[in-house]
């Protein structure tokens, strides 16, 4: 406690020294040390906070600012001249049609991050609560493949999704389901899906562990005066467990949603957003325009900032939709 | 135990050291070659000239430090190599021409041409033909050598004519295929046409063999449209269509998408072939599973690395399947530029020449598998059948061409062509819309 003192109103700790001989407070020059101090102590606490203002202002503040600029010029991320173009980067923007089915394919992905892995998430989860033996191998277990970089995962899922040699397509043969098998990843029907599944296995371990935090966080006495009340499991998960998580479910699915628009690298090396643009995802659209090999830095940054503030928006209508719903988060 | 509170003594010196702090941090994030220097610069002073020199040449990775160390053992000068990834060279390079921390020197990831023309103007990478002797040492080369790392006078990116990288080898792509299971599927004659091509796909799949592979989901498949597009579409036409004055939505250009189509439906491609990049093609056809792959006189060597046991195939070039010459891609394989801003510029060109001498492409040549790119070495060294097979496609490569397909009119394309392979799309289609890329990247 003491050390936040340094933070408190400076005439506490000024107090005692602030009085005449007759033990009457000397009205100006206790007014003229109390700002002294509280002016050190305020410099004090934000030269603390400067470094990370700096790191803030330098690798956040600036690379936007710069991003918004350079989205009204037609710089081609090397050329030490070019020309303002106005809003004409943002009108290309409306009219392209694989941008637009970029953003189609980030929000499918995102649809069924949120379905199936929220649901599966929470699933594992409430299974997991229910003090069963192992609690901490399938908390370890579950959160293991989205420690595994991106890139690794998606080496190890296009081996087996292989359609000659790939396991699955080998264990289907080999079970006489052979004419289930399929070129996953080379069929523009089957291809986004494939990376869904893949998406979902890989990122179920963040719902997972948030929803078992939030599970562990309901008291087990409301639980009991349920079941003393004659509430069925199903009862009590749909009365209790599922109202009481809500702030938690409104916290995920933001963050689902975030991640799933922007999934890259598990794209990138799987399909490289094909067959055609089956697979084509916004970031892998941004990044084709910048490093692509006609490079449009310009174009780039408008498609960046554009994607920006769609996420933004969607994510402030969901926290403020949760919100209203009475899943505030605390 | 309740902590003191920090005295306005203490509070003052940690504000100082916080200062400090932040300092040094933002001094550390802005700071760092600004003046153009490379980032080794102190290793320069302290241990003489040191070049840094990016590349992807990852089977040969041992053979350049070996060429590396013996440079440092002749002249005291140290090669400091960096593998990067093939695929992340460009974007790597393109950051860091922004934030002026380039190295010296530099594996170039494609010939003269779009791609490289904004360094070239901006003199990231220096004009070779400037330096002295530069007469001299070309002619150690293959003219076609020389020719794919060289702008013309008239090419339409306004470069200052002249070579901007040095080729270390030449190579070519032609169809590699396997004689064990030709043999097998009871296939005699290679194909030399469309027809035939299709039918001796047919005659392996009826033995249970795939016929054909490539990297399909990458940037082979654009090789092979470009073969094609020159094969089936005439000169003029292509012409026009790049600088401008034509269209891609016409019936010659249609024709040619027309060809992908007609070898999708006659079962050429192997199942799922768009979803095998170079590498993984690769390990098919090396493992008998296919019986042709579309591929680069550089698989010599990978297959020499990663399937030692794997001997008995061939070579043979693509099937004509249009009217037009059928040239086939490639020139200059493997190539080196130098860092035009670099300050240690002459030593990178003095290593470049040593490397493109006698006897280290010599070593290059029978250590890599590939076509040296110094003539003199290729006419003196015994080339193994298929490597002879690839050096006699050098007289076929595509002419260079002042003007070329837009860069995003080929990802277009390649784009379109999948999807037609796969047999969701159209090449009508797939032509309306390289149109309007075209339209759109000249109106950008």
């Amino acid at each position: 406690m003491s050390s936040s003192r340094v933070f408190a109103p400076a005439h506490r700790d000024a107090q005692p020294e602030a009085r005449t001989s007759a033990g009457r407070p000397a009205p100006h020059r206790l007014a003229k040390r109390y700002s002294r101090a509280r002016r050190i102590e305020m410099i004090t606490a934000y030269l603390f906070i400067l470094p990370t203002l700096v790191l803030f202002l330098v690798f956040s503040v600036y690379p936007f600012v710069r991003t918004v600029e350079l989205s009204f010029t037609s710089w081609d991320g090397l050329s030490s001249s070019f020309d303002q173009v106005g809003l004409d980067n943002y009108a290309a923007a409306l009219r392209d049609s694989v941008w637009w089915g970029s953003m189609g394919n980030g929000v499918f992905l995102a649809v069924i991050a949120l379905v199936f892995m929220q649901g599966l998430g929470l699933l594992l989860a409430v299974g997991v609560d229910r003090k069963m033996k192992g609690q901490t191998l399938y908390r370890t277990l579950f959160y293991l493949p989205p420690i595994l970089s991106g890139i690794v995962v998606a080496t190890i899922w296009k081996w087996l999704l292989e359609p000659n040699n790939g396991v699955i397509n080998s264990t289907l043969d080999s079970i006489g389901l052979g004419a289930l098998a399929h070129p996953w990843l080379g069929d523009p029907k089957t291809a986004l899906w494939a990376i869904s599944i893949v998406s979902v296995w890989q990122g179920v371990g963040y719902p997972f562990l948030l929803f078992l935090a939030g599970l562990q966080g309901i008291s087990g006495e409301i639980y009991e005066a349920a079941r003393m009340d004659g509430a069925t499991g199903r009862q009590i998960f749909a009365k209790i467990t599922l109202p009481l998580l809500r702030p938690v479910i409104g916290i995920v699915s933001v963050l689902t949603f975030l991640g799933a628009m922007q999934t890259f690298n598990l794209v990138v090396a799987m399909t490289k957003g094909g067959p055609g643009y089956a697979t084509e995802v916004p970031i892998l659209h941004i990044y084709r325009s910048a490093f692509g090999p006609s490079p449009d830095f310009g174009y780039a940054s408008a498609l960046s900032i554009i994607f920006g503030v769609l996420l933004f928006g969607v994510s402030m209508l969901s926290l403020y939709l949760s919100r209203r719903s009475g899943g505030e988060p605390s | 135990m309740a902590r003191t509170p920090a005295t306005p003594r203490r509070s003052k010196v940690a504000a100082v050291a916080t200062i400090g702090l932040s300092l040094t941090l933002a001094l550390t994030a802005c700071a760092g070659g600004t003046d153009g220097t490379p980032a080794n610069a102190d290793a320069v002073e302290k241990t003489g000239t040191t070049l840094t020199f990016w590349h992807y040449f990852t089977d040969r990775a041992d053979l350049l430090q070996e060429l590396a160390t013996q440079y440092e053992d002749e002249t005291g000068v140290e090669i400091k190599l960096e593998l990067v990834p093939g695929d992340a060279l460009p974007q790597k390079f393109q950051a860091a021409a922004q934030a002026d921390q380039l190295p010296d020197l530099s594996a170039g990831w494609t010939s003269a041409g779009e791609k490289l023309a904004p360094y070239a103007l901006e003199g990231k990478i220096l004009n070779l033909s400037t330096v002295d002797g530069a007469t001299e040492w070309f002619e150690e080369f293959a003219p076609s050598a020389i020719q794919g790392v060289s702008y013309t006078a008239d090419n339409q990116w306004k470069v200052d004519p002249g070579a901007y990288l040095v080729p270390l080898d030449t190579n070519n792509m032609q169809i590699l295929y396997n004689k064990d299971l030709f043999e097998q599927a009871g296939i005699t004659d290679l194909p030399t046409n469309l027809d035939e091509f299709i039918e001796v796909s047919k005659k392996l799949r009826d033995a249970d063999i795939q016929p054909f592979v490539s990297g399909f989901s990458s940037w082979p498949l654009g090789s092979l449209a470009s073969m094609y597009a020159d094969n089936v579409v005439p000169a003029d036409v292509r012409t026009a269509a790049y600088d401008g004055s034509g269209r891609y939505d016409t019936p010659e250009w249609i024709e040619f998408l027309t060809v992908f189509e007609t070898l999708a439906k006659g079962g050429v491609f192997a199942d799922g072939i768009l979803g095998y990049d170079m590498p993984a093609a690769e390990t098919l056809f090396a493992s008998g599973q296919v019986g042709m792959i579309f591929d680069g006189s550089w698989a010599l060597g990978v297959f020499n690395e990663t399937s030692p046991d794997f001997k008995n195939y061939g070579v043979f070039m693509p099937p004509s399947v249009g009217d037009e010459t059928l040239y086939i891609p490639g020139g200059v394989g493997s190539t080196v530029f130098v860092v035009g801003t670099s300050p240690n510029a002459d030593a990178s060109v003095a290593f470049l020449k040593w490397l493109t001498e006698t006897d280290q492409q010599k070593k290059y040549a029978e250590a890599s598998f590939n076509i040296p790119a110094n003539s003199q070495v290729a006419e003196e060294l015994e080339l193994d059948e298929n490597i002879a097979a690839f050096a006699a496609g050098a007289d076929k490569l595509t002419p260079a061409s002042p003007v070329a397909m837009q860069g995003a009119v080929v990802t277009t394309m390649t784009a379109g062509l999948q999807l037609i392979i796969a047999g969701t799309d159209t090449p009508a289609a797939v032509a309306a819309r390289m149109q309007l890329a075209q339209e759109t990247d000249l109106a950008q």
